[in-house]
């Protein structure tokens, strides 16, 4: 044939859709013109917020030649941050731009699910995603019913939307495994109508800070960390009360190493003291809270001495910090989440309770140096501003049986210890099918049972931002968005001394969706489209109700708030109007409305002498990181902490390896670690660990999930505690193991 | 591999050939899609005489890629073939082999990551081309595929009747500080570490072609 060009050209014109479009300019990665393109941002910075952990630390993002560079802490933004950024912040960047990073839908095509299990994923369109999910959803409705969905979420408006619109009482929280016991202590005594604890402490402005356990600074949780330091540098006293000696207590004037789930009884104690005394603030005590009385009486019998015994800390000692604490002004007893009162031990929600009593004694609920209920912009409702009628949710009962404690019902939030037993056993009714935003396998308290329940299900889809354990039991996988490529606003959570707003700004590197598009083609695709509401329009609402739009914060340096100290509130939401020493709530409920002390569920033995504390690294937040070389370079494997002469026992120097023998059945080999901050009767271990998915390509293999040595907690041995349990707690402090030479 | 006639055809020639095989190589490492199986069992052949008579012999691998096609359906060739590809350069376990990013390869950095400077370097080219990331493409911009892409596009304009000289001269300088200064130095790494970890033997042959060619073209290109 003889080549001309126009002989080629007709033959590229005939190959037509078989051939190629090459002298066509039908370009499929290119757009010719910038408005049809993505435009790159070359040299800029970027108002972000961090989203690895509550604290939403305001950040800057630097954008050096199309790329983020590094992050630094807003300096605009007082309440989180504070102008820093801790290093799980600073790992976000490496995060963005991980190889390993989810990049679009996929299906899987291989329907064996496990561990070992490659799922030989598919790539997919998000309309095929979409599709697949909606048509599995209404084939389990009209099967199983709406109920028969699960939607493994925090709350928020697309899930809440989701789960309406569907017409489901199964979604479910990590309520009992993080904060379940100060949440409801908080919701009954204080705060009332559906809200729960308070993620504001004005610690700054204590004089006197008392931990049982806390460890925020130790987190670098920053919107505890930082106003910690500045009350230590105007000089205030800090005592702590930890089985170990945590970061909190290298800082603090005293430790004390309490045996671990005995703080109820020194804190009752000292309620004791504080009462007999007459040290409580008594205009406050007087003017804002309900049952002093009942509470004296009751307490009579917790005396220091009798606490003494039983927590190992010097009768004089408790007493004499009662009364320090007492006459300290401000003092604050700060709580957050799995510390001692929240929700590690099943004797957890007593103390919480205690915990509260406490704070209320000495003032310091609504006032400066103290907690404050958390302050937030008046948003509107979802449900006001986008009215839609409902199905009528005729099953109330839900999978993870927390409709049996209707006060820690009303939150809706539900609880992941309960769920694979409920699954599994179709009780109360059938589970087959679900979805999952941004949890993983490994952060449930028993992972072995829930893998179990989701192989059960029909059909299982997972939102990550990796290929986590969880990916790998998905039907679809669903990617999300970064954080640091999402666009919005963020309200302020922990530490809202006063509204605040953060402005976020981003682009997908791929093909991610935001979880209000995901809920929303996933409503569509069921037929459901009348729920999705404009979701623009709302942000637009709240950004309005707040008195700013994007345009305002962005030239507020990224942040916009109404800044002025809280003014102290007087009435709180409960049936008295007042903080509830004595709990009217917990009394009409038929649970005790005053702490009592329990013994802890379990404790050490001939057979499992040690009891097993567990904690997290300051740089690990959960699962989510320890896919990041750089953090995992700090420490590779999780360590078994463990004193000198428990070390000399077994036989075992630093660095060896100890082999951990669990009720569960199973032994877990860990590397040593000696040191003199732990109790000679427990050993303390890292969460974060034995990532299994060989998805996760720096994480796998490296060292162990202590979840393996965690019983399961079925519901019949959580209906024992219910006289004083409102709420589920996954008591995963309760615990004891053996330790032998590996 | 002939280079014998690699000046054979007088003026369009090289550029058609070199042109299509760009595009071509680019549809072979982007989501396989049904057209990518109809075209190597269709009209391919017609390209690979354009391709000979330009000095390029990709007969054994073509055949090879339609051989292993033979024994599925069109439906289960297409599923094996977007399995083995997502497995290769999208999401699987231990690590996806073969990240399709420049700068997975075009770094001193010892863990390499997305976006690097060399993807910076590309998109700088692709700007002063005219040409902006689509919003659908949804990936990377070095993306393999965007890049076999671009020089496609910079050749076919280059021989674009109505351009002007200024336009064309610009485009060809663009073309050489892509090709040399970028593409040539990653692409080579890439096609060899796809052959090596694949099983699938049309994957191989693609990567194998695309390795020939790459040279093939870095030798015609830089005696130009």
């Amino acid at each position: 044939m003889d080549l001309t060009r126009r002989n080629f050209l007709k033959m590229a014109g005939i190959t037509g859709a078989a051939g190629m479009p090459i002298l066509s300019g039908n370009l499929k990665a290119f757009a010719q013109a910038p408005q049809g393109g993505k435009p790159i941002l070359w040299d800029k910075t970027l108002f972000q917020s961090c989203g690895i952990c509550g604290s939403r630390c305001g950040m800057i993002a630097h954008v050096k030649n199309g790329r983020i560079r590094w992050i630094e802490g807003n300096p605009a933004e007082t309440l989180g941050g504070d102008g820093n950024v801790c290093v799980k912040g600073l790992s976000s960047v490496s995060q963005l731009y991980d190889p390993d990073r989810l990049k679009s839908p996929l299906k899987r095509t291989n329907p064996r699910k496990g561990k070992n299990e490659d799922p030989q994923w598919v790539k997919i369109s998000w309309d095929e995603a979409f599709k697949t999910v909606g048509a599995a959803f209404n084939k389990s409705i009209e099967k199983y019913g709406p109920q028969s969905i699960v939607i493994f979420s925090r709350k928020n408006d697309p899930t809440v939307r989701l789960k309406k619109a569907i017409g489901t009482p199964n979604q479910v929280e990590h309520h009992d495994t993080c904060y379940s016991s100060h949440d409801i202590a908080w919701h009954v005594m204080a705060t009332g109508k559906g809200k729960g604890r308070s993620w504001t402490m004005d610690i700054e402005n204590a004089k006197y800070i008392l931990s049982f356990g806390w460890d925020m600074p130790g987190k670098s949780k920053l919107s505890q960390c930082i106003p910690f330091m500045k009350a230590k540098e105007k000089g205030a006293k800090v005592v702590v009360f930890d089985p170990r000696f945590s970061f909190t207590a290298s800082k603090a004037d005293e430790w004390f190493p309490i045996k671990p789930a005995t703080d109820l009884a020194v804190v009752l104690a000292m309620i004791n003291v504080i009462i007999s005394e007459n040290l409580y603030d008594k205009e406050y005590v007087e003017s804002c809270t309900y049952g002093l009385d009942r509470l004296a009486q009751h307490v009579r019998q917790y005396t220091p001495e009798w606490a003494s015994k039983i927590s190992e800390v010097p009768a004089d000692d408790i007493a004499r910090i009662a009364r320090e604490l007492a006459k300290a002004r401000p003092a604050i007893v700060p709580t957050h989440k799995r510390d001692p009162g929240g929700p590690c031990y099943a004797n957890s929600f007593p103390l919480a309770q205690a915990e509260l009593i406490l704070s209320a004694l000495i003032g310091s609920v609504e006032r400066k140096g103290g907690f404050f209920i958390d302050r937030k912009f008046k948003f509107p409702k979802l449900d006001e501003f986008a009215p839609v009628e409902y199905p009528k949710m005729t099953e109330k009962r839900r999978i993870d049986k927390e409709h049996l404690f209707p006060i820690a019902a009303a939150k809706g939030v539900g609880n992941f210890g309960h769920v694979a037993e409920g699954i599994l056993a179709d009780d109360p009714y059938p589970v087959r099918a679900g979805i999952s935003l941004a949890y993983n396998l490994l952060s449930f308290p028993n992972p072995d049972s829930i893998e179990e329940a989701i192989k059960k299900m029909d059909f299982f889809a997972v939102v990550d931002i990796v290929p986590s354990e969880m990916c790998q039991m998905a039907d679809i996988v669903l990617p999300e968005t970064h954080f640091l490529e999402r666009s919005g606003f963020v309200h302020r959570g922990h530490h809202a001394m006063w509204p605040q707003l953060m402005l976020r700004e981003g682009t997908a590197l791929y093909d991610g969706k935001g979880w209000s598009a995901i809920a929303s083609g996933i409503l569509k695709a069921m037929g459901k489209a009348e729920f999705i509401p404009d979701w623009k329009a709302f942000n637009d609402a709240c950004l309005e109700a707040a008195g700013t739009s994007i345009k305002a914060m962005k030239a507020n340096k990224g942040v916009w708030e109404e800044k002025k100290d809280p003014k102290g509130k007087t009435e709180f939401e409960t049936p008295t109007k007042k903080i509830e020493l004595y709990s009217t709530v917990l009394e009409k409920e038929g649970y005790a409305p005053l702490p009592s002390w329990h013994e802890p569920f379990v404790s050490p033995d001939e057979k499992y002498p040690f009891r097993l504390l567990t904690h997290h690294l300051m740089w690990q937040a959960n699962t989510k990181l320890t896919n990041d070389p750089y953090l995992l370079e700090l420490q590779t494997e999780n360590l078994l902490h463990m004193h000198p002469e428990t070390a000399e026992k077994i036989g075992v120097k630093q660095g060896g390896y100890a082999a951990v023998d669990g009720p569960t059945g199973k032994s877990l080999k860990i590397k040593v670690h000696i040191t003199k901050g732990i109790r000679k009767d427990c050993v303390m271990t890292e969460h974060h660990f034995g990532h299994w998915s060989k998805s996760m390509t720096v994480a796998y293999g490296k060292g162990t999930n202590e979840g393996d040595l965690l019983p399961e907690r079925f519901l019949k041995d959580t209906l024992k505690f219910k006289s004083y349990l409102p709420c589920f707690s996954s008591y995963t402090t309760d615990v004891c193991v053996n330790v032998r030479k590996a | 591999m002939n280079h014998q006639n690699s000046r054979a055809g007088e003026g369009e020639l090289p550029s058609l050939a070199r042109a299509s095989f760009y595009q071509f190589v680019a549809h072979c490492f982007a989501y396989p899609e049904p057209d990518l199986l109809d075209l190597i069992g269709g009209n391919v052949t017609q390209y690979v005489d354009i391709w000979t008579k330009a000095g390029i012999n990709a007969a054994d691998e073509i055949d090879t890629m339609i051989a292993w096609q033979k024994p599925f359906t069109p439906e289960e060739a297409l599923e094996r073939l977007q399995i083995e590809y997502t497995r290769l350069f999208i999401n699987t376990f231990p690590r996806i082999p073969a990240p399709p990013y420049s700068s997975i390869y075009l770094t001193d950095e010892q863990r390499p990551g997305i976006w690097g400077d060399s993807t910076a370097q590309a998109v700088r080219l692709y700007e002063e081309a005219g040409l902006f990331p689509s919003g659908g493409f949804n990936d990377v911009p070095d993306h393999i595929t965007a890049e076999l892409e671009f020089v496609s596009y910079l050749i076919t304009q280059q021989i674009n009747p109505s351009g002007d000289e200024d336009a064309i001269r610009n485009l060809s300088r663009i073309e050489k500080n892509f090709l040399e200064d970028h593409l040539y130095l990653w692409t080579p790494a890439f096609f060899k570490r796809v052959q090596e970890s694949t099983q699938n033997e049309f994957f191989q042959s693609a990567a194998k072609l695309a390795y020939n060619f790459i040279e093939w073209d870095r030798q015609i290109f830089t005696s130009k």
